[in-house]
């Protein structure tokens, strides 16, 4: 523990404890995160509230610490009232301390536990008998990155999917892999794409996707870049900031044939998949903003 | 074979960490957003960070910090602890050891983490994509600010407020 039990002070007002960062930093100590600390002590110094009024002294929003109540409540250390408006009160520091400690201790044992199955699991997959052979490698050019896209599109079976900023799209619609993308398709392929961000200059190239048949979604929210395979083989970039058209572009990609790896940027891909519009709505809006002024 | 495992919650993605943490020698490099930083102090990550440094082990992180978790970012500072601020939004959040154990998951835009947020990560044991997360980290850290400057400018901003 950062703060041995028989050294915390069991009042704020207690002549021991200097300042409320000093009571803080016991809390924290006791497995409080920070916000729930801070809470926490000013109930105990200014008595019971509700959410707004809390949140109003806290210099956050009520959502925020609607939160923070709620797992302290979990942690035993905030009582709410029965009646409406809901009074939050705290509950005094011994009794919430000893709680605290309790289920401190609680969630290391179940972390504990769950490090072991986890450790398990792991060795369990490590060892499971597998025709497959795992590669990692790591790709530092623009022109490796579509020298390994393209054959992979030649020979899909199933389904293709990727989330690629803007100058992405632009760069596969110049170098060649929207052609072999629509031939996927015609064979009878689904192909999905989401862009992170677009503006007037990405339409043409957006709309180019939507034309050969592939479904674009729009999710203005910048992440990372990946394009997965047949839901085995991906590639996967980090800061692909690409200030010009070329191939001698430096940039940092990994490619991998880990269907663990696959498997986990399906999942993620879901979830951002969720989170989209169709891109034919980001298209018309920005259609009706017109171009930007120093375009035109 | 499958040179990773497929990590899904926020629970067992602290206890992967956790154990990259306690089977680190040398290295350890994390960027996590501040909720996840938070919830971690519920499982001892302070105490084992403070013993792995004690051991001679070097630990840099990124976080962003603010008024909420200054408290935290101090602790791990008094730890020994390299830690940087950033704002800056990340494409992936990381924990990697020695360069070779990590466990990573990509930003959805999830602005605050509880143990129960549905999220997946990504375990791995493979040195090159260690050396593939460090790329990304090598980056962020390049454009952060260490902790302690944010830290000023955080006293500062309460001072004048």
């Amino acid at each position: 523990m950062y703060f041995q039990r028989e050294n915390y002070v069991a009042s704020p007002h207690h002549n021991r404890m200097t300042d409320q960062d000093d009571f803080i930093t016991h809390l924290l100590g006791f497995g409080l995160t920070e916000k729930e600390a801070h809470c926490y002590f000013h109930l105990l110094k200014y008595g019971p509230k509700t959410p707004s009024p809390l949140a109003k002294s806290l210099h956050t929003y009520r959502e925020d610490v609607f939160r923070t109540l709620t797992s302290l409540i979990d942690k035993g250390m905030v009582r709410p009232s029965l009646d409406s408006p809901t009074l939050y009160t705290a509950v005094e520091l011994d009794t919430a301390l000893e709680v605290a400690l309790k289920k401190h201790e609680s969630e290391l044992r179940e972390m504990e536990t769950r490090k072991r199955e986890l450790q398990a699991l792991a060795q369990q997959q490590r060892f499971r008998p597998s025709d497959e052979v795992t590669t990692f490698k790591i790709m530092k050019g623009l022109k490796e990155v579509l020298a390994t896209v393209a054959p992979h599109i030649l020979t899909l079976e199933e389904d293709f999917f990727a989330v690629v900023p803007e100058n992405t799209v632009v760069v596969v619609s110049l170098f060649g892999i929207n052609p072999l993308t629509k031939e996927f398709i015609e064979r009878g392929g689904a192909v999905r794409i989401l862009v992170t961000d677009f503006s007037y200059s990405g339409i043409q190239a957006t709309q180019e996707l939507i034309d050969i048949g592939a479904e674009v979604r729009y999710l203005g929210e910048e992440t990372a870049i990946f394009a997965v395979f047949d839901k085995k083989a991906s590639i996967s970039g980090i800061h692909w900031e690409l200030s010009s058209v070329s191939l001698d572009q430096p940039l940092t990609s990994l490619y991998t044939d880990d269907p663990a790896y696959a498997q986990y940027l399906t999942t993620t891909y879901e979830m951002l998949w969720k989170q989209s519009v169709p891109a034919e709505e980001r298209i018309q809006e920005l259609l009706e903003q017109g171009p930007p002024q120093a375009d035109r | 074979m499958a040179s990773g495992v497929v990590i899904n919650g926020v629970r067992d993605a602290l206890a992967v960490a956790l154990q990259i943490l306690e089977s680190a020698q040398e290295e350890l490099v994390w960027l996590i957003p501040p909720s996840i930083n938070s919830l971690s102090r519920n499982y001892d990550f302070v105490e084992k960070a403070r013993a792995f440094i004690q051991q001679g082990g070097a630990s840099r992180g990124i976080v962003p910090i603010s008024q909420a978790n200054v408290g935290e970012v101090q602790m791990s500072l008094k730890n020994g602890e390299d830690v940087r601020h950033s704002d800056e939004v990340h494409e992936l959040f990381m924990y990697v050891g020695d360069r070779q154990q990590s466990i990573s998951a990509i930003n959805i835009g999830i602005d605050e983490y509880t143990l129960d947020t549905p999220v997946t990560a990504f375990w791995s044991e493979d040195p090159t994509y260690a050396e593939y997360l460090l790329a990304s980290f090598e980056n962020a850290w390049s454009q952060a600010v260490p902790a302690e400057k944010r830290i000023q400018e955080l006293e500062q901003e309460a001072g004048q407020a």
